[in-house]
């Protein structure tokens, strides 16, 4: 992601959708939604650590991106719609309006086949979960979405150093757990 | 110099994972109950109305004495000024809201004005005609918009 971007940037995919969805095309919005769902639920999962209350971020990202569709200044709609679950996972984190149970990711529709056995990816999973709220926040981040520790400091209202750290802290955490 | 485990198994994980269930529905319903975003309210209301002011303004010549302003147009002044009454009647709109809704009313009226003036030098004028009912629909547009808006919470 740090890279820079190429001259000849092709346009987004979504660009006559959003267009469409910002005239107050509802169809058009779902068909983003369909577009968009499994990578936005995989990232709430992740960053919740819980699979069920992901259900409900996700569906309050897609919520907020539709009443905030006036501030999509074009770009990549898939990246802007996955910093706002972003922004949603940390606002319920902050708000402690439910009790967290965690349940791993049942689901690994989408997954190759030719990759670790479903176990292996499940113990992963789990073994995210359990880690402590910032640290997992940040490896989600950085680990599997690929942002920079400057967009993740950015995002999360913390210094580039305590990303760092987090990153860090993380995959200490996760080596011993999984070994 | 060898691959880190941690991120052999992290390759593996799926960028992308179906939620167990359909999410649409909700999602549908939270939009569809929830009052419309206000940019989205207002846009069109100002780009008509913005659209009738520039064609007025082209062709406006304003006459000492205009000509009165055809029947369809009183109609749509009464029903413009019933639907204002009630807007003016509810007490739920933020001072916020009510002075959105004045800003884009002082904009239609402006372009109705204009319309009218320019209607009495080019009474047949198909485009002014156009413009003055396309500035009266907005007002319309935007008062029916008002009276019916749920009350942010």
């Amino acid at each position: 992601m740090s890279a820079g971007r190429p001259l000849d940037v092709p346009p987004d995919p979504d660009a006559s959708l959003v267009a469409e969805a910002e005239q107050g095309d509802r169809s058009a919005f779902e068909a983003l939604y369909r577009q968009h769902v499994g990578r936005v639920y995989a990232l709430c999962a992740r960053m919740a650590g819980d699979a069920r209350l992901a259900e409900e971020l996700t569906q309050r990202s897609f919520v907020r991106a539709w009443q905030r569709l006036d501030g999509f200044r074009g770009g990549n709609f898939a990246a802007w719609v996955r910093r706002i679950a972003v922004r949603v996972v940390l606002d319920e984190r902050r708000s402690h309006l439910r009790r967290r149970q965690r349940v791993v990711l049942a689901d690994v529709d989408g997954a190759d086949p030719t990759s670790a056995t479903p176990s292996a990816r499940l113990d992963l999973e789990r073994a995210i979960a359990e880690l402590p709220p910032k640290a997992r926040h940040v490896f989600v981040l950085a680990a599997v979405e690929g942002w920079t520790h400057r967009e993740i400091a950015a995002d999360l209202s913390i210094t580039e150093g305590t990303s760092k750290a987090q990153l860090h802290r993380a995959r200490a955490l996760l080596q011993e757990v999984l070994s | 110099m060898s691959r880190d485990p941690l991120d052999g198994r992290l390759a593996d994980l799926p960028r992308s994972v179906e939620p167990p269930s359909n999410l649409w529905p909700g999602i549908a319903s939270a939009i569809n109950e929830a009052p419309e975003p206000r940019w989205r309210r207002w846009a069109p209301a100002m780009v008509l109305a913005a659209t009738a002011l520039l064609v007025a303004s082209v062709l406006s010549v304003r006459a000492p004495t205009p000509e009165p302003p055809p029947s369809w147009a009183h109609q749509m002044r009464d029903a413009s000024a019933a639907l204002e009454i009630a807007v003016h009647q509810r007490d739920d709109l933020s001072p916020e809201v009510v002075a959105e809704i004045e800003r884009n009313l002082a904009v239609i009226d402006a372009a109705i004005a204009d319309c009218e003036a320019a209607l009495s030098d080019h009474p047949e004028d198909p485009r002014v005609r156009d413009a003055l009912a396309r500035a009266w629909h907005t007002r319309l547009h935007v008062l029916t918009n008002a009276r019916d808006l749920h009350p942010f919470p």
